[in-house]
């Protein structure tokens, strides 16, 4: 058989998601057939999961400098300064990351996996992990598949809380939507923020050091066994049955927090003496992967001794144990002089090995000057690659080809406020979350200010004694996405940044995860690319420290979001946006305060409701014409915004978008205390949809009289959209909804469907 | 002798809230140090004067939530210094700990006489978190250090636990009301079985248990997470709701204490009487 | 009327079954087992079609057995007993359940609800206990008594018998 052959019936046999040519590419580097190990370590490092080989020539499009960036997109997350405290300086370090395909076939534990992975990315930094987001895009649980959705909802939730909150880190938030375009594929994007001082980040390469003196490699956590063997391949294959079940990995967090507490004992052990080391978890590809960049990225070779490595299953063959997925494994680059005292710390101090069978810390590898890399088992060499190769990736130019969706617009557009409102309040997109919130810890760590659903975005303040405040939010509209990708992107950084300026928090850093059908289809790629271009164009104008733009420091990518039924999803950018307040005692939330308060509509309504939650609730059109995003405009709005926060004018501050003003009204007042119930009087009388339910970007914001009085030279975006009224109610002159009719109802409507499956009405 | 009285919080595997309740010590004027549950040898020789079991999934509620940590060399430490009348707080977790410690309620040595059972609601299982509110019982502001300043005014706390119904066998229950220290109602105060007022259906309402000597207590909501008045909701209700305006528009919002500042503050209290 | 019980267990070494070998091993070194094995136990109650019902039941609900990282087999707790295995070995199986448990009342409602033919399901705990030869099946049985029921600090661990009962079904091979 000639070594072509050989390579076709290499990757049938061993299920490889890699090309014949990148097969042959690889044995060129090698000069042979490759090993079974070298062919799994660069099948995972070339899939689309791990080297971004669609995406990478397009996402340069993308801002990821300013001033305050530490850290951007290249390392396992990005890092800003946030701010300074006590003599030392802090960091914000940021992740973002998707876990679609395991959610969809096994939902806890692939949704478990997707939080654990995501803290891991932040910790391996240095960061002590202080909250995650949750980005969830279900299918229709009333639709076809609504037995199905209905099921990987609950499971994903479940996975979501027993990995979070035994862990200890706070669930701040997220969005929960539900269109038929998931049904067979849904999405879980998780979010993951934490802070690091300064003088204290890690790195994830064997640093110089290691030139002069012997580093060896410590594994630590989990005894390694065969789960989600192939799992960096599984992204990047459409989805198609259930035999991929193999694939997804298992989740601890009991070991992962115990781990954690480890590693922070180690590294300020590390710090404090003064030794460089090197610090990276394992995911994708598992020790190959790990290995392979920790050596590569600092410019070295290695050697790996596969026997060393302790395995919860006997006899598994080279290439299982090297690429397995076994969750809750970190690698440590460490001089081989110090590593006793650290086998230590995990072993003896933390007790590893008793606290859970077989875990522990243990020497597996040792670091050389020559730039190979070397794995041995058996005695036997299973794999010798140089080192460049590992990290060099490929970069693929894919075909795209234009295909938008035409815009048609409904001829009539019945404007009926009490009974719209109402239908919004009880649709899917409008009822409220607190079903889902309810199953979260977001108070963990004693942190919280703002809990998910007081406020446009969960706010924190996480170093004690400091007054500085963490704001957060995540967004992306799926009826956009199917409707102009550009916009998506666009409006997906547009919304994440409107929700953390209602706050009264300006945007410091931004991530994203894009995702979308298979990328070698020349319309998907098309989405993609315009995806990109519209966040790219958003970041550019919503800068607001300085000149610089909004930087994205972190993101993901995840294709082959499709399957040969439903085809592709809508496209789904997701964006999360950091934000930073000076001083969290003047942060704003979202509930209606003082009777007589002014309510001001910041942003004119246009007639742009393509996608809008009334078309598609109230008269069951997705409409065609997309709002515009007007960057300039967006900038000062939220530049009034903050600056009417920090002088204190802001009584309460609620953006606009599902659902328009009328929506943003009535959670305003579903907001205020129980006891103490308000709701708002608009001053128009005017049955006009645009003006009620327009999704164009704005904000409501309660102000008294006097306050609004003492704003010199109004900004031509505002207006008085009516006042606070002591009546639990959204009401005008000619018309009133009565909330306590609904309350209940839109309180519980998710648990209802979603959990209680009473889906006949 | 020392400056400051010193209370040891106890870090099992698993643990997760032991920084902020730490926190929580030292923001009343005491000292705090946290201890793993393998350092028993430490926590003896520095002689704390009470000690803070804190909420989380030690040893990842294997075999039954607290039950394996309550078994711990560590934990032999703290029974005996229970016995000596040291005051003992465990918050949800921890409160876990010491009912399958057997130190609350207490009626026999080491004998395990409560459970905290899986919250029982109707349609739902799982874990549920939210906000509720409690009152001190009359006899548990007599005895207890951890409650002698909570006074007769209804508490806001969170609450985030799976496993927080407490139970008592039948021939118990007679006796059961001699141990209960917190309970929980509504905003007035007004007691009811009803969920979401009884967010777990404990018997009795029960959200604290307390020993016979009252220097013992295992509650399950988190007063360290609302020790300042910033980490109450915006929408809490009644008398604690309007303080939380007041701090607010007088601007003393970051410092001002909350809720459940007064369970720390009652120890340092009591720790000044005894001196 | 005739329910069907499966056990499930871990691929993998079960933590919670190690952890409690390693308690008893440190608290009551006199008594401990020298095998001890945990696993999850539903009780199907009057499935229509028996097994059928059941195995329909598993393979549509992955919560029940996570085929990641669990097996499971049927488990006829009405056989004839042995305690003895071939090699000798006395094993002894306990069954903790929750006297008010809302995880069977919640599975309860959701299979009635799908229009499966079941009365209801119970959700347990079983340990089995094994002991090497040379001990009677009643003092095996005595022991396991002690070592589960949770009355004192210093005594027992599987089961708090204030929310929890126990049963020591009709000891039998898989």
């Amino acid at each position: 058989m000639n070594l072509r052959d050989e390579l076709k019936e290499a990757i049938r046999h061993r299920s490889l998601a890699m090309t014949l040519e990148e097969a042959e590419k690889l044995a060129g580097y090698v000069g042979r057939m490759p090993t079974p190990l070298e062919l799994h370590l660069f099948d995972t490092m070339w899939s689309e999961h791990c080297s971004y080989k669609s995406s990478r020539s397009l996402l340069k499009l993308l801002p990821t400098h300013a001033a305050s960036v530490v850290v951007g997109p290249g390392e396992d997350a990005g890092i800003v300064k946030f701010t300074d405290h006590d003599g030392y300086s802090w960091d914000l370090v940021v992740a973002h990351e998707s876990h679609n395909h395991p959610s969809q076939v096994l939902p806890v534990e692939g949704a478990a996996t997707g939080i654990g992975g995501i803290v891991r990315d932040v910790y391996c930094m240095g960061a002590r992990v202080t909250g995650s987001l949750d980005l969830l895009r279900f299918g229709d649980p009333l639709g076809n598949s609504g037995e199905k959705t209905r099921a990987i909802c609950r499971g994903v939730v479940e996975g979501i809380w027993k990995y979070g909150n035994a862990l200890g880190v706070p669930n701040l938030g997220g969005d929960t939507r539900f269109h038929e375009g998931y049904d067979d594929n849904c999405l879980v994007n998780v979010v993951s923020l934490g802070f690091v001082r300064h003088d204290r980040i890690v790195h994830s390469f064997v640093p110089a050091e290691a030139h002069e003196e012997q580093y060896v490699l410590i594994l630590v956590g989990k005894p390694t066994d065969d789960t989600g063997f192939g799992g960096a391949t599984f992204a990047s294959a459409d989805l198609e049955d259930e035999s991929e079940k193999g694939a997804v990995q298992v989740a601890d967090p009991f070991l992962k927090r115990v781990l954690s507490e480890a590693n922070q004992n180690v590294l300020d052990f590390l710090f404090e003496r003064g030794i460089k080391f090197g610090f990276k978890d394992l995911g994708a590809g598992g020790i190959a992967c790990v290995t392979s960049e920790l050596a590569a990225h600092g410019n070295l070779g290695i050697e790996v001794n596969l026997d060393l490595v302790p395995v919860s299953i006997p006899d598994l063959p080279s290439e299982v144990i090297a690429c397995a997925e076994t969750q809750e494994r970190y690698g440590l680059a460490v001089p081989k002089r110090i590593s006793a005292e650290v086998l230590d710390i995990y072993n003896e101090k933390y007790e590893m090995p008793r606290l859970f069978p077989g875990a522990g810390a243990t020497v597996i590898g040792t670091f050389t000057a020559e730039p190979f890399y070397r794995v041995l088992h058996c005695g036997r060499e299973v794999a010798n690659t140089p080192v460049e190769y590992i990290t060099e990736g490929l970069i693929y130019d894919r075909d795209w080809e234009p295909s938008p969706t035409p815009v048609i617009e409904p001829d009539f557009r019945p404007c009926d406020p009490p009974e719209d409102l109402k239908k919004m309040l009880l649709s899917l997109d409008g009822a409220s979350r607190s079903p889902v919130w309810s199953y979260y810890d977001s108070e963990v760590q004693g942190s919280t200010h703002f809990r998910p659903g007081e406020a446009d975005a969960c706010l924190t303040v996480p170093i004690p004694g400091c007054r500085a405040g963490l704001a957060v939010s995540g967004d992306g509209n799926p009826w956009f996405g199917e409707l102009d990708p550009f916009l998506a992107g666009a409006h997906a950084v547009g919304e994440a940044v409107r929700n953390v300026v209602a706050t009264g928090a300006t945007p410091i850093a931004a991530t994203d995860c894009l995702n979308y059908g298979n990328p070698e289809k020349a319309d998907v790629f098309w989405q993609f690319r315009r995806g990109v271009e519209g966040i790219a164009a958003a970041c550019m104008e919503l800068g607001l420290e300085g000149e610089d733009p909004l930087p994205i420091v972190s993101g993901n990518v995840s294709f082959y979001n499709q399957s040969s039924q439903g085809g592709a999803i809508p496209p789904s950018p997701i964006v999360a946006v950091f934000g930073r307040i000076d001083d969290f005692t003047k942060s704003t939330d979202i509930s209606l305060k003082t009777p007589g308060n002014l309510v001001i509509l910041v942003g004119d309504r246009m007639d742009e409701l393509g996608g809008s939650l009334y078309y598609r609730t109230c008269i069951d059109h997705r409409g065609g014409r997309v709002p515009a995003f007007r960057g300039k405009l967006e900038r000062e709005m939220a530049r009034f915004v903050l600056e009417c926060c920090e002088a204190g004018k802001s009584k309460a501050v609620h953006d606009i978008s599902d659902g328009g003003m009328i929506l943003a009204a009535a959670e305003m007042a579903i907001a205020s205390r129980p006891d103490a119930r308000r709701g708002i009087l608009f001053n128009t009388d005017e049955l006009n949809p645009v003006l009620l339910y327009s999704e164009t970007p704005g904000y409501l914001i309660e102000m008294s009289q006097e306050s609004w009085d003492a704003i010199e030279n109004k900004p031509e975006f505002l207006s008085i959209a009516g006042i606070v009224s002591d009546e639990f109610s959204i009401a005008a002159p000619g018309w009133k909804m009565d909330l306590r009719e609904i309350l209940e109802d839109h309180a519980s409507r998710l648990d209802r469907i979603i959990w209680r499956e009473e889906i006949t009405e | 002798m020392k400056s400051a009285p010193l209370v040891a919080v106890i870090q099992f595997p698993g643990s997760n809230c032991e920084y902020e309740t730490a926190r929580a010590v030292r923001s009343s004027g005491m000292d705090s140090c946290i201890y793993r549950w393998n350092q028993w040898r430490e926590l003896r020789d520095s002689q704390p004067d009470a000690y803070v079991l804190p909420g989380g999934f030690s040893f990842q509620d294997r075999i039954r939530a607290g039950a394996v940590a309550a078994k711990e060399r560590i934990m032999d430490l703290v029974f005996s210094e229970a016995a000596d009348g040291k005051p003992v707080l465990g918050i949800c977790n921890g409160a876990q700990i010491l009912v399958e410690s057997g130190m609350v309620p207490g009626w026999e040595k080491g004998r395990i006489e409560t459970a905290l059972a899986a919250n029982h609601i109707s349609g739902r299982s799982g874990y549920l978190s939210g906000w509720i509110f409690l009152h001190t019982t009359t006899r548990a502001q007599q005895i207890c250090p951890w409650l002698g300043m909570t006074g007769n005014g209804v508490i806001p706390l969170p609450i985030a636990h799976a496993e927080g119904r407490f139970v008592f066998s039948e021939e118990n229950h007679y006796r059961a009301e001699s141990s209960a220290a917190l309970k929980y109602c509504d905003e007035k105060g007004i007691e009811s079985s009803d969920y979401p007022i009884n967010p777990n259906g404990s018997f009795l309402n029960l959200a604290g248990v307390m020993n016979e000597y009252g220097n013992v207590l295992a509650m399950m909501p988190h007063p360290e997470r609302a020790f300042w008045m910033w980490q109450l909701p915006p929408w809490i209700p009644g008398e604690w709701g309007d303080r939380r305006d007041e701090s607010l528009s007088s601007g003393s919002h970051a410092a001002a204490k909350g809720p459940g500042s007064v369970f720390f503050m009652s120890l340092a209290d009591y720790f000044r009487g005894e001196r | 009327m005739k329910d069907v019980s499966i056990i499930v267990s871990l691929k993998s070494p079960d933590p919670a079954a190690m952890t409690a070998m390693s308690t008893f091993r440190r608290i009551y070194p006199a008594k401990c087992p020298d095998n001890l094995l945990r696993y999850d136990h539903w009780r199907f109650m009057n499935p229509g079609q028996g097994t059928e019902t059941v195995s329909g039941i598993v393979s549509r609900y992955h919560d029940i057995v996570n085929p990641n990282k669990q097996t499971w087999s049927y488990i006829d707790e009405f056989n004839k007993p042995s305690d003895l295995s071939d090699d000798g070995m006395v094993w002894i199986d306990v069954l903790v359940t929750d006297r008010i448990d809302s995880v069977s009342e919640n599975w309860t409602a959701i299979l009635r609800r799908s229009s499966c033919e079941i009365d209801g399901v119970l959700c347990s705990v079983l340990w089995r206990f094994g002991f090497a030869s040379g001990i009677s099946c009643d003092d095996a049985r005595n022991r396991v008594l002690d070592l589960t029921a949770s009355t004192y600090r210093d005594h027992g661990l599987l089961a708090n018998p204030v929310s929890q009962k126990i049963d020591l079904p009709a000891p039998l091979r898989i």
